[in-house]
């Protein structure tokens, strides 16, 4: 635990030096312009709160991928994996301390997104099943944090890293539905984006903004409590893995 | 002027070169001081020289090679190359200068040495056919050829060396300026290295910067001697060599006070005293010193002693006093 | 004429021997289409929630031509990769001058940035069945090579003024790109911004060529109309290599006044 606690404040001294760490803050605004930019100029202000949202999931998204995915391959550039890999703690706890601190700061931009789209469309979004809101952001959040952990040993395990990383954007702001509900996807592709946790909880989260009484909270809080727990899963194995080929084979990843 | 050592015109001709730098404790934050990397620098290379410029890190040789370079404008004093300044004339002067850094920057490492060499000799306008030449000719004679077509990326440590040279060759310059061309090879390595310089040189003027003494001294035809951004001396090698045999340090144990009082009273001893381990230095700045104390030290009956040259650092210090410049 | 080739020629080889550094073919052709490919799914399924079918070749065609702008702007970080591996340093002191040394060392970008535009506007199109006549498919690869030489120009001034600013490269990229995805018409009509919005979205690069891209894809294109928004594109273009040029000149000669970190070596 104590470990744990120590990954977080490295985490947060790290993030506190970068000015990449910190870009999709400054980025986030521009996405509520890009989004919700695109809804006003059709005349759709009833779908400005679900072009908003999708400006969240796709900064938190993007912070989660890109500096979450980032840590153990940094880890392994600048060989302070070693040493990590050599202390007494569990490796993948420390992953999981860093990635909590990534997502926990990520969630600022819920305020900034909120106040930029007041700012720049005074439009001020209202939640209208606050219950509903708030479980649906407590487990994403707890997706966002499997889902790092995940990329993080991924990127690692990746011949090529980059590559990786622009893959998970684009693709999975369609198979997540960060702004399309998947519903209006194609159905074949229903069952591979409900593998994505944030399919369901971007509709759970577009359904507490709704004033209309939500409908199949249940299934949907199971699809997404499943989901997350499955990638936690997978990300703490593959972490695990990490290690142990680390000191059967004194390096780390195939690169 | 005309200079005595060059007839009517040097290489190389700096009077008084001073830079210093502005310092911030972030990227576009207030100044918060100043460095002086050079101090009013005076070096005069003549035509077709191969000139050491040795000093220890920091010494200002970097900053040297970056103002003769053109790449950074001097704060003060003057530089010309070949009659040209290197500020208002940088244009001309650019394609006749070639420039070889040491280590692994500088390198694309994802074209072969072919390309590499090809692309630098396009911006340095040097005509196809003739690129092509003069890059098949150097990947030949610096022992690449066999790899020529091979990416830099799977080049050893030697091998990427030796390309920087003939990056440094492929524009045919007038002036080459070799930056610590052998930081970071092996003992062997360096050797070869210096070996193919020396061969390569042709009528070339050459300023090879360098912290170390040894090899300054096999291939310059002078040295000078640079530290904290003051020339402290130019000599030739053989100049140097001998002004540096006067410096000799004697190591001794089982030495007690009285001998140590005795040995520190010998005309042309500099310095002696007691190091943490108990054993006693003596250091000597007069030629025949070192005898009389080993002499000395045998007669008490002390047999565990060890003479050694002083190190760079060590030397400058002595030159550094010889001259009563400020120190450090 | 024939030194300028010469270095144009060595210095896309170059280009192009980095793009290995990143991609195998086959991470291009898996990794990077298909996210670009999904990036113009992304936009075009926006646009059927928010406008309709109509809206759909609206976004389709904008955010297949602003993957240019993307990988255009990609030679900030080479520049910035230049610098880091103590090439950029040798670049400046050599002969050719340093604008056209650098312009040149990102020029594949140009290439690779139409091309990947290209396919995500084909194989959007086929994938969301939107029609696109054979005049306007063929019309639309000299547009939008068009449209990323003059963006081009506009990632070289960008590269220049961060190029020494180290860790701030990602961001100015992505800002570029956002603020010309957002202002210059490839999702949000133009129509909907300010006139003074406008005015100055006139001048950014891309967005007459976009014009004209959406004219040469539409049904009964006006040809002639086509032209006059290359026309003005090639106005823009020139407006920013101008401006690329001095800005270049000027970074360089402050770099060599302070002996900055764009020449350490």
């Amino acid at each position: 635990m104590t470990a744990t606690l120590a990954a977080v404040r490295l985490q947060w001294w790290l993030m506190r030096g970068s000015l990449d760490d910190r870009q999709s803050f400054i980025l986030a605004p521009l996405f509520v312009l890009l989004l919700v930019g695109a809804a006003y100029a059709r005349g759709r202000q009833d779908l400005i709160p679900q072009a908003a949202l999708g400006a969240v999931l796709i900064s938190l998204w993007n912070i989660c991928v890109q500096v979450g995915g980032g840590i153990v391959s940094n880890e392994r550039r600048f060989a302070t994996f070693e040493l990590a890999a050599a202390s007494p703690a569990a490796f993948p706890l420390l992953v999981l301390g860093r990635v909590s601190t990534v997502v926990g700061v990520a969630l600022l931009v819920i305020p900034e997104v909120w106040l930029a789209t007041l700012l720049f469309f005074g439009t001020a979004v209202t939640v209208a099943h606050p219950g509903l809101f708030a479980i649906a952001l407590l487990l994403t959040t707890f997706g966002m944090i499997a889902v790092a952990g995940f990329v993080a040993a991924l990127f690692v395990l990746a011949r090529n890293a980059l590559y990786l990383q622009i893959a998970f954007t684009y693709p999975f702001f369609i198979l997540g539905g960060l702004v399309v509900p998947v519903s209006m996807l194609p159905e074949w592709l229903g069952p591979v984006s409900r593998l994505v946790f944030l399919s369901w909880g971007g509709d759970l989260l577009r359904a507490s903004l709704d004033p209309q009484p939500p409908a199949g909270v249940g299934k949907q809080v199971t699809g997404l409590l499943v989901a997350s727990i499955v990638t936690f899963a997978l990300g703490q194995v593959l972490l695990g893995r990490l290690v142990d080929r680390a000191r059967r084979h004194g390096s780390l990843g195939l690169a | 002027m005309v200079d005595q050592t060059f007839g009517l015109q040097p290489a190389v001709d700096a009077r008084s070169l001073g830079r210093t730098y502005v310092q911030r404790r972030r990227l576009l934050g207030p100044p918060v001081g100043e460095v002086t990397a050079l101090g009013g620098v005076d070096l005069r290379i003549g035509e077709g020289e191969l000139h050491g410029l040795l000093g220890p890190n920091g010494a200002g040789k970097t900053t040297m090679c970056k103002i003769l370079s053109t790449v950074l404008t001097p704060s003060s004093g003057s530089i010309r190359i070949f009659g040209l300044d290197v500020v208002r004339d940088a244009k001309q002067l650019r394609p006749l200068i070639g420039i070889v850094m040491g280590g692994e920057r500088g390198l694309y490492y994802k074209l072969t040495a072919r390309e590499y060499l090809r692309y630098w000799a396009a911006l340095y306008g040097v005509d196809t056919p003739t690129a092509a030449r003069r890059a098949g000719e150097l990947l030949d004679r610096l022992g690449l050829g066999k790899r020529a077509d091979h990416r830099i990326e799977t080049y050893s440590r030697g091998m990427k060396q030796r390309l920087h040279l003939a990056r440094g060759l492929v524009t045919d310059p007038r002036l080459l300026l070799l930056d610590e061309p052998t930081s970071g090879l092996d003992p062997l390595g360096a050797r070869a290295f210096r070996a193919l310089i020396g061969e390569l040189r042709q009528d070339r003027t050459i300023l090879l910067t360098t912290h170390d003494m040894v090899e300054a001294e096999q291939l310059c035809d002078r040295v000078t001697l640079i530290d904290n951004g003051r020339v402290i001396a130019t000599e030739s090698p053989s100049t140097l060599s001998t002004r540096l045999t006067r410096f000799e340090r004697v190591d001794a144990q089982g030495v007690d006070d009285t001998l140590l009082a005795k040995l520190a009273d010998v005309s042309g001893v500099s310095g002696a005293g007691r190091r943490p381990d108990g054993s006693v230095r003596v250091e000597t700045a007069a030629k025949d010193a070192s005898g009389q104390v080993l002499r000395m030290l045998l007669d008490a009956g002390v047999t565990r002693v060890r003479t050694s040259l002083p190190d760079l650092e060590e030397v400058y210090v002595h030159l550094v006093d010889g001259q009563g410049a400020a120190r450090r | 004429m024939s030194r300028l080739l010469t270095v144009v020629g060595w210095s896309l080889r170059l280009g192009l021997s980095d793009l290995r550094t990143v991609h195998t073919w086959r991470s291009w052709v898996f990794g990077w289409l298909s996210r670009v490919v999904s990036q113009v799914l992304f936009f075009s399924l926006v646009g059927l929630l928010f406008g309709g079918r109509d809206q759909v070749q609206f976004l389709l065609v904008g955010s297949a031509a602003v993957i240019a702008v993307l990988e255009c702007l990609s030679i900030v970080m080479w520049a910035a990769a230049d610098r880091h591996l103590g090439t950029a340093g040798l670049v400046v002191v050599s002969p050719t001058d340093y604008f056209l040394a650098f312009a040149a060392r990102g020029l594949h970008t140009v290439l690779t940035g139409t091309l990947s535009a290209l396919i995500a506007l084909y194989a959007g199109a086929a994938i969301l069945r939107v029609p696109l006549h054979w005049q306007g498919a063929v019309a639309a690869a000299p547009v939008v090579l068009l449209g990323a030489c003059s963006v081009y120009l506009l990632a070289v001034l960008v590269a220049g003024l961060v190029a020494t600013a180290s860790g701030a490269q990602w961001l100015a990229l992505n800002l570029t790109y956002m603020l010309i995805m957002i202002f210059g018409g490839f999702v949000i009509p133009l129509d909907t911004w300010p006139a003074v919005v406008r005015a100055i979205v006139s001048a950014v690069p891309y967005t007459h060529a976009l014009q004209a891209l959406r004219e040469a894809l539409a049904t009964g294109p006006d040809w002639s109309s086509v032209l006059a928004h290359c026309g003005w594109e090639v106005v823009v273009a020139a407006a920013w290599a101008v401006a690329a040029k001095s800005a270049f000149g000027l970074a360089i000669r402050h770099e060599r006044r302070s002996g900055g970190a764009l020449l350490a070596g």
